[in-house]
């Protein structure tokens, strides 16, 4: 296969795979905080900026797969 | 009231996929380094962000000016901003740093969400900028508008050094801009054929690029480092050697203990690449994203893209602030490590 054809088909494996494992966890991270919400509807604050803060955690990692996608097609 | 909203909307939405048709350019090019312009090693995102700077000590001082004792208008939101972030700082923080932290996180917070939001410009603002023959891709020279001197200029730029700043579209954009190179006309490139040129933007929002959100998180790491020496003094670099449970806990989990130390020493630096990569790519993924959906679909459809970009700027911002407490905060206080 040529080079281009690689490097494209490179940066499509590296997102798509690297986007699994950060959807799973922000779907259970949202899956958690709403628990905790029905539990206790009082601290909806609370929960919902911590909950922010995890969601951005894991998005970073789908973020770095991003990243290394968008240098495969553009720098490389 | 109602009807004049709605009308707005629907001219609005004629105009934006209107002039999709009336005015076709091709897609701007997408450099993930920043390009220097005309003036030795400043980039663009460099001249973005002294410019944001400037907007943001602008406000400042316009605000402190007219202060009154019950807030109105721009003042309210300034407060607004200011009091929950003061509110945020001083329930995470040890109640002695808290007044030192507070002015470096929020400024991080504020200069970021400018300088995430100028994102968001990026469709517009990106067309404008200084034109270079391009040795390879780049677009013909007819769509380029407003070349200073037309095209002739840069045949004889070709030869010596002299490149020519020129506003011109390189994205298909409606609104105000498209109305100028209307009335401008088409005329002004159509003369030389065949030759491509390369337009460096003048403008781009600082946090896509990779050397400012590096040097931010190499900031917070190294405040990190500074504000635990501070508290604690030398012994806070025992957090990463430790070999107290050598002696306590017998040479097995001493050696675990040891390397436990040792990781969090790594993970000091992962900190680093972790928060300049997340800010960098999220907000340069979003430029990424504006510039490819406005070459693909009509207009229309980019609102919904905009509309992510504000969140994710917001979030960004936020996140980068709250992670740099936190880690200040953790450096600050006291682990009950010999307490066990």
């Amino acid at each position: 296969m040529s080079p281009e054809a690689l490097k494209l088909l490179a940066a499509g494996l590296a997102m798509g795979l690297g986007a699994l494992g950060p959807g799973i966890g922000i779907g259970i991270l949202a899956m958690g905080a709403l628990q905790a919400i029905g539990r206790n509807p009082d601290a909806q604050g609370q929960i919902q900026t911590n909950m922010f803060i995890a969601i951005a955690f894991t998005e970073a990692v789908a973020i770095y797969a991003l990243v290394v996608a968008l240098i495969l097609l553009f720098v490389i | 009231m109602k009807e004049k909203i709605i009308i707005g909307v629907v001219l609005a939405l004629v105009v934006i996929i209107g002039g999709n048709f009336v005015l076709p350019v091709p897609r701007g090019a997408i450099e993930v380094a920043a390009e220097p312009i005309g003036l030795g090693p400043v980039t663009n995102a460099m001249f973005t962000s002294f410019l944001l700077s400037l907007v943001i000590i602008g406000l400042a001082a316009f605000v402190s000016s007219g202060l009154k004792e019950v807030p109105t208008g721009l003042q309210n939101v300034v407060e607004m901003v200011i009091e929950a972030l003061d509110g945020l700082i001083n329930s995470i923080a040890p109640k002695k740093w808290a007044p030192t932290f507070f002015p470096i996180l929020a400024t991080i917070f504020i200069y970021l969400l400018f300088c995430n939001w100028f994102s968001l410009l990026t469709p517009l603002l990106g067309s404008f900028g200084i034109v270079h023959p391009a040795e390879h891709g780049g677009i013909p020279i007819e769509k380029v508008y407003f070349l200073k001197g037309g095209p002739e200029s840069l045949h004889h730029a070709e030869g010596e050094q002299a490149t020519k700043a020129a506003p011109s579209e390189g994205e298909p954009k409606a609104g105000e801009d498209t109305h100028e190179a209307v009335v401008a006309g088409h005329e002004a490139g159509a003369k030389e054929t065949g030759m491509k040129v390369m337009i460096v933007p003048l403008f781009r929002a600082p946090s896509s690029d990779l050397n400012l959100t590096f040097a931010l998180a190499l900031i917070s790491v190294v405040l990190t480092q500074v504000f635990g020496v501070w508290e604690r003094g030398i012994g806070y670099f025992g957090n990463f050697i430790r070999l107290g449970g050598f002696a306590k806990k017998g040479p097995m989990m001493g050696g675990i203990d040891f390397f436990v130390g040792l990781l969090e020493g790594v993970s000091e630096f992962a900190k680093i690449i972790s928060f300049s990569f997340r800010l960098f790519g999220n907000i340069f993924a979003g430029e990424v994203v504006l510039i490819v959906i406005s070459s693909l679909v009509s207009l229309g459809l980019i609102l919904v893209f905009f509309g992510l970009e504000i969140f994710v700027g917001v979030i960004q911002a936020f996140v980068f602030f709250i992670l740099s407490l936190v880690f200040f905060s953790m450096a600050t206080q006291h682990h009950g490590e010999e307490h066990h």
